[in-house]
């Protein structure tokens, strides 16, 4: 069959209508952010493992808050991790020196090296312009939620919770 | 008698024409390194694995090692790279007395040869063997350390300044020593090497678990020595336990059972527990991350291995708490996990309870849970049985200078070792040893007048002024003192980075360094911040972020059959051999 150009101009007309409509509904602020708490991340943690809660699944993709304090090293400018509890950061730290993982963010010093997955922390992707946090400071986070079981390539820091486009603000 | 001149001429002309030979012969440049190294001391019969490494070879024409005069065979032949040559022969053992290895190598230039020298130490018959070893190690337990915890555990009389009592770790001991450490590559050990000399006899590299060095990338490749469960279980079929506080796959509990060049190949670590040599029939530590599949969140495995499944379809009961711990009974093999990693400290766990130290895991057993289930069950075999119990989170926390939480985890210990000598008193045939497997820089100075609040320089007394600390007074529900005291403990460190120092412990742990991001490490502000806490200048290279392990002796414990074997001061290589002779161990048997 062959198209009329009137219904090509229609089809064309209903095209851009449509496409309007919709960078319209895209362009409408996304929903506010959620506030995610890092001791309710998981609804279990056992020997057998860490299992998401209902709610952290749901956030999935979407926009979170969470607080915490900062774990950083300033040669790393654009990525962090956010702990429940204040910790210290070894970056990178020596394998021979038997660092409590539970008390310290571990940088690994060699890509072979094997940290504990952590189970208390966010690992947290900057957006463009924003400032790194210093370790130990209070901060809270928004950004878009991401759940994998996953190695971050330059800190090589094991998370399953990250939040990825993050700005920052200050928590006095 | 009277020597005739002439017999002696052959003697000493052989040497002189072997000597003219090799001269006029044109020499091969080659490097030869041999392991186990020259100088090595085995127990007769202990299979060990040996490697001969060439390098700088130009062309290599023939080879030819031997053991004690007779040519060995059957090696694997290898090549790291151009004019490299590597002979492997896996499992062989060393007879008792002197043992020679020589190896000759032709090559485009010449000769070469190596000769190497082991010495093999011959089984004893004890009138009164051990036939069970109960080993308690404490990581990172100084002589300091472990006197600090005794004044807190037992403290002083007042009216006569004569002590309260000792430690169960010292208290009738048959046996004692002062243990000194040191590596194959540095005189300063870690937790890995440092605990495969106590499990093999020998010394190895920093970082590596029950092997000698090699030239090869690979970790798992590396020549083997065998751990003294592994000797056990193969010569007499006795049972074997590890337990620990720490995550299973760490340098202590993983001594008593792997080999490996890099204590960090922690999945291989886990997989080796239940396919290696020993298998060990008790098996409870933290740690579960090695042992649940990749799917599970939190699991630092890269595969779909199970172990908590597939180890109960080998027969073992498993147990992830300390209440299904209690209710277990005394299986014959029994895995316990307690925890995704480390457990929190014992003051953590019964006194403070803080959720920020805690986390999800809130129900954990003591030490002497471990122990006393671990013993139940290891008990049942006739033919004895070898069990390692490592006090683990002592190290941790003297690491981050936390000796508050340190020293109250040796008072964990120290009932767990009271615990074990009862059993063991209702019999006559367990040794237990006490040690640590290296030391921390701490050292206990005077007295802390609490009442003065914190980081008061002041309140740290010396001398008369330092009086008696009397944590004693006031006791938890295990019996152990509350870390409150009118009178404290003041101690320091001789070896710390810049550190900020207020004298005191606190419940939410805080370490004492964070990084400056220029690859150096600066006090906590947070600790600085608080009242009282003033700044000490360190002495560590500024790459350091804690309390490093430290070149000093350490304490050794025995009690029961052959703990007199144990005396003076002796080189950590030689408890592996002295409980081989407390057990009459004979390497050369097989059962």
């Amino acid at each position: 069959m062959q198209l009329k150009i009137n219904n090509i101009f229609a089809l064309g007309l209903i095209a851009a209508i449509i496409a309007a409509i919709g960078a319209f509904a895209f362009s409408k602020p996304s929903k506010p952010a959620v506030k995610l708490e890092i001791p309710k991340l998981f609804s279990s943690i056992s020997e057998r493992g860490a299992v998401y809660a209902k709610q952290t699944l749901e956030l999935r993709g979407g926009q979170v808050t969470v607080t915490g304090f900062a774990a950083s090293d300033p040669n790393i400018p654009d990525r962090f991790v956010l702990t429940r509890t204040r910790k210290t950061v070894c970056s990178p730290c020596d394998e021979s020196a038997d660092y409590p993982s539970s008390i310290t963010v571990i940088f690994p010093n060699a890509e072979t090296e094997a940290v504990p997955v952590s189970t208390d922390s966010v690992f947290v992707y900057l957006a463009n312009g924003q400032k790194l946090p210093t370790t130990g400071e209070k901060i809270r986070i928004t950004g878009k939620l991401e759940l994998t079981q996953s190695t971050d390539s330059i800190t090589r820091y094991s998370s399953l919770v990250q939040v990825r486009e993050a700005s920052l603000s200050p928590i006095q | 008698m009277k020597t005739n001149l002439k017999n002696w001429y052959p003697l000493v002309l052989l040497p002189i024409a072997a000597t003219v030979v090799s001269a006029f012969g044109a020499p091969s440049e080659a490097d030869i390194n041999v392991y186990p190294y020259d100088g090595a001391k085995l127990l007769a019969g202990q299979r060990v694995d040996l490697r001969v490494e060439a390098s700088k070879l130009e062309d290599l024409k023939n080879y030819s090692i031997s053991l004690n005069g007779k040519a060995l065979t059957d090696f694997v032949q290898t090549s790291q790279g151009a004019g490299q040559a590597e002979w492997t022969l896996r499992n062989i053992s060393a007879k008792s007395g002197a043992n020679e290895v020589l190896v000759k190598l032709t090559d485009a230039k010449g000769e070469v040869s190596k000769r190497i020298a082991w010495t093999g130490v011959a089984p004893t018959r004890p009138l009164k063997p051990a036939k069970n070893v109960i080993l308690f190690i404490a990581d990172g337990m100084s002589w300091n350390t472990m006197h600090g915890a005794q004044v807190i555990a037992k403290g002083y009389n007042p009216s006569n300044g004569m002590p309260r009592g000792k430690l169960e770790m010292e208290a009738g001991a048959d046996g004692m020593a002062s243990i000194s450490t040191s590596s194959f590559d540095s005189y300063i050990v870690d937790s890995a090497n440092s605990a495969s000399s106590i499990a093999t006899g020998q010394k190895a590299e920093v970082n590596a678990l029950n092997v000698y060095r090699d030239n090869s990338a690979d970790t798992l490749d590396n020549p083997r020595a065998e751990i003294i469960t592994e000797i056990l279980k193969r010569s007499r079929g006795a049972s074997v336990g590890i337990v620990s506080n720490v995550f299973g796959t760490d340098a202590t509990p993983a001594a008593f059972a792997t080999h490996t060049r890099r204590r960090g190949d922690y999945a291989s670590i886990a997989d080796q527990y239940f396919k290696g040599n020993v298998k060990p029939d008790v098996l409870m530590f933290g740690g579960s991350e090695d042992f649940i599949p990749s799917t599970a969140g939190g699991s630092r495995r890269k595969d779909a291995t199970d172990w908590i499944a597939e180890s109960q379809k080998m027969g073992y009961t498993f147990v992830g708490n300390r209440t299904d711990l209690l209710k277990a009974g005394a299986p014959e093999k029994l895995f316990g996990l307690f925890n995704l990693d480390n457990f929190p400290s014992y003051l953590d766990r019964a006194t403070w309870k803080r959720p920020e130290m805690l986390g999800a895991f809130t129900d954990m057993p003591y030490l002497w849970d471990m122990t006393n289930t671990a013993i139940g069950s290891l008990e049942k075999n006739d033919k004895g049985f070898f069990l390692m119990v490592e006090a683990g989170m002592v190290d941790k926390y003297l690491h981050p200078l936390d000796w508050t939480r340190a020293m109250f985890d040796v008072l964990e210990l120290d009932k767990t070792v009271k615990l074990a000598k009862e059993w063991a008193a209702k019999r006559d045939d367990t040794l237990i040893i006490v040690t640590a497997d290296h030391g921390h820089s701490l050292t206990v100075f005077g007295g802390y007048d609490t009442t003065k609040g914190a980081g008061n320089r002041d309140a740290a007394q010396v001398y008369e002024k330092a009086s008696f600390p009397n944590y004693y007074e006031k006791l938890d529900q295990n019996g152990i003192p509350l870390p409150i005291a009118a009178r404290g403990l003041a101690v320091g460190f001789g070896a710390h980075p810049d550190y900020c120092e207020t004298y005191s412990g606190r419940e939410v742990y805080q370490a004492p360094t964070i990084s400056d991001g220029k690859g150096g490490f600066v006090p906590n502000p947070k600790v600085c911040s608080e009242p009282g806490a003033f700044q000490r200048i360190g002495n560590l290279p500024k790459d350091q972020s804690q309390g490093v392990h430290t070149a000093d002796p350490v304490p050794l414990f025995a009690f029961g059959p052959g703990a007199k074997l144990f005396q003076g001061s002796m080189d950590q290589t030689e408890i592996f051999f002295a409980m081989a002779n407390a057990m009459g161990l004979n390497a050369t048997q097989n059962k």
